[in-house]
């Protein structure tokens, strides 16, 4: 079949045209702007994630000290013991998070050691400064969420051993109306 | 030249150019065009509910739009967060790891908005870009 000249200028132009049109579609995709937050906001991140962290803390210790001060069925040293042992756990899981938080900052090994060291005194020793509400970037909300439940689960376990029952307590006798 | 185009009054060679550049002009907006504009980000809500963020793109000729770059919001209560909800990245957490984006059915869609990039989601999508850019 003999394709005539009038009929072949035509059907090139429009399939010049549709790749031009796919060319240019591609290109619109590949510089369509995007916004990227400045180091100033990054800062502003981290100092929020630290402080959700540091809030998840500071209730689980606050949770178990507040179990203490209950009357227990365990002696005081054992409630102590309890309470320091899960303490320290919390304290290892902020350690965790903090590190999370030096790892989606690529901060060198070094550099993230000597982060979590200041983090954890400055959060020790002064209270919370109050600071304008921030949204959580998606990386930095996934060390809080995971802080948040894994926090909540240690402190429920710390809870649930001092109010348990003490070893050698004596078990209820068997019904003897109880179904046979 | 004479022989590419059908014969039509030449006053439509005028006209129908001239209409067609209306209706693209219409679809544009030039603030956001490539390489020059700013981001364009839309708030998609559903009659559902639900809400997603991305990059909407609405072909008036399909029955779905799509959204790409996607978040949505979790909620965040009880999780020490300053806000009781928080932008999570699609695709990051869901079992089927969703890759390239949503197309959604029109109907389902109840209210389109531009999100603005200084609010709340707009500096958590702009702080997580340059998370990923620190990698």
């Amino acid at each position: 079949m003999r394709i005539s000249r009038s009929l072949l200028r035509p059907a090139l132009i429009v399939v010049a045209a549709l790749v031009a049109l796919v060319g240019l579609s591609f290109a619109a995709r590949a510089g369509a702007p995007t916004t990227v937050a400045a180091s100033g906001d990054l800062s502003t991140q981290r100092s929020a994630a630290e402080r959700s962290i540091d809030k998840v803390y500071k209730f689980g210790i606050e949770q178990l000290k507040t179990t203490r001060g209950l009357k227990l069925a365990i002696s005081d040293a054992q409630a102590a013991a309890i309470e320091r042992s899960y303490a320290t756990q919390l304290k290892d899981l902020r350690h965790s998070a903090l590190q999370a938080i030096a790892d989606a900052y690529a901060l060198r090994a070094d550099l993230a050691a000597a982060y979590i060291a200041h983090t954890e005194e400055r959060l020790d020793t002064s209270p919370a400064a109050s600071a304008p509400p921030v949204m959580l970037a998606p990386r930095l909300y996934q060390v809080v969420q995971r802080m948040a439940d894994l926090g909540s689960q240690l402190t429920d376990a710390g809870i649930r051993e001092m109010t348990k029952a003490p070893t050698g307590a004596p078990s209820p006798s068997p019904s003897p109306t109880g179904p046979r | 030249m004479k022989g590419l185009l059908p014969p039509l009054p030449a006053l439509l060679y005028l006209i129908l150019p001239a209409f067609l550049g209306g209706v693209l002009a219409a679809a544009i907006d030039l603030g956001s065009l490539p390489f020059v504009g700013t981001e364009h980000m839309s708030a998609v809500f559903f009659t559902n509910g639900q809400a997603y963020f991305g990059h909407l793109d609405d072909n008036a000729l399909s029955g779905t739009v799509t959204l790409t770059d996607v978040y949505y919001l979790d909620d965040a209560a009880g999780k020490g967060t300053d806000y009781t909800t928080n932008v999570v990245k699609r695709g990051t957490v869901e079992l089927h790891q969703p890759a390239d984006g949503m197309r959604i059915r029109r109907d389902s869609v109840l209210v389109i908005e531009r999100v603005g990039l200084g609010s709340p989601v707009g500096r958590a999508i702009a702080a997580q870009r340059a998370l990923d850019r620190l990698k």
